[in-house]
């Protein structure tokens, strides 16, 4: 989402509350403190409870969409781009209020699609081998059917039709869910520590079904 | 050239095409310590609240860099998020907002906060 950062008319910093509010995300603004609702755009908590920051228009379209409809689009320059980060260390978590679960990086790797389930929500973990970066995670439920997902080279395949999907946008390809697309699901990335820290009724994929201690 | 600069006189085409990266503009981020938080254990929070991280633990990025489309490799099929004004487009990789989440940023010279 796009947000015009502006309080009152004059520009104003955010950052990352950290918290989930009705599942996503939160932030605070730097002078008041107050926090914010993402999808609302509002603050919920704190002296500017009630005040809206304006939508603005953004697309959420793949690079060589976006590339083609704008030639002169600049691109934010990831130096480094996991710089600080080492994935290998850490896990991809879904939390789901009810349940939340994590997933050690280099065992999704290995396995590169895990179906689960979190908080009654049928979930898949998508991981791309070679570039850990690249991670999504989706509903693996369409209407009525439930699907289990594999990662071949051709894309994210549903063993039980044949249907391939965008592995890591989500959107149907061929067989016969072409049509269909994959919900994502939020999900973000912590060092597991971090996780037993502020989620220590987790789980953690695949052997360590509470926090230790 | 920077981009208020650029953006000052209307040269930010020629700023986009001539260089690679943009001077990022200078930001103080508050310390989340020592800012007012209306979250703590024992506060009366909303339905539907649930304590995560600590702020920013999940660093923003506050001071984005960026370059041309020709200097990076995304995959074709990688998401971005876009944002375009009159003269001024600009992408963001899914993949680095999944680690990332919030870029503080401005588009023609409009504060933006692009969240993910």
């Amino acid at each position: 989402m796009v947000h015009r950062r502006e309080i009152n008319g004059a520009p104003a910093l955010f950052g990352n509350q950290g918290d989930l509010f009705g599942n996503a995300m939160t932030w605070w603004d730097h002078e008041t403190g107050s926090v914010w609702s993402q999808p609302r755009g509002e603050a919920i908590l704190g002296p500017l409870t009630g005040t809206r920051l304006e939508l603005l228009p953004s697309t959420l379209a793949t690079w060589a969409d976006w590339r083609s409809a704008h030639p002169d689009t600049l691109a934010l320059d990831v130096p480094g781009w996991a710089t600080g980060f080492h994935l290998d260390d850490m896990a991809i978590v879904v939390d789901r209020g009810a349940e939340t679960a994590a997933y050690r990086i280099p065992d999704v790797r290995k396995e590169r699609v895990v179906n689960d389930t979190v908080g009654g929500i049928e979930v898949a973990i998508v991981i791309d081998p070679a570039t850990p970066e690249r991670w999504a995670v989706f509903s693996r439920r369409i209407d009525d059917r439930v699907l289990d997902l594999e990662l071949i080279p051709a894309g994210l395949r549903d063993r039980a039709t044949g249907s391939l999907f965008d592995p890591f946008v989500g959107r149907g390809r061929s067989g016969p869910l072409r049509d269909q697309s994959l919900d994502r699901i939020p999900a973000f990335t912590s060092f597991p520590e971090d996780y037993w820290t502020f989620f220590p009724t987790g789980s953690m994929w695949p052997d360590e079904a509470a926090a230790p201690g | 050239m920077t981009l208020l600069a650029a953006l000052a006189f209307g040269f930010m085409a020629v700023a986009i095409t001539t260089q690679n990266t943009d001077t990022p503009a200078r930001i103080t981020p508050a310390d989340p310590a020592a800012t007012f938080n209306p979250v703590s254990p024992g506060a009366d929070l909303p339905d539907g609240y649930r304590i995560g991280f600590p702020r920013d633990q999940i660093a923003p990025v506050y001071e984005p860099v960026f370059t041309t489309a020709a200097a990076v490799d995304w995959p074709a099929d990688s998401l971005v998020i876009g944002v375009a004004g009159e003269q001024e487009a600009k992408a963001y990789p899914v993949t680095h907002l999944n680690l990332r989440e919030m870029v503080i940023d401005s588009l023609e010279g409009i504060p933006i906060l692009v969240t993910w």
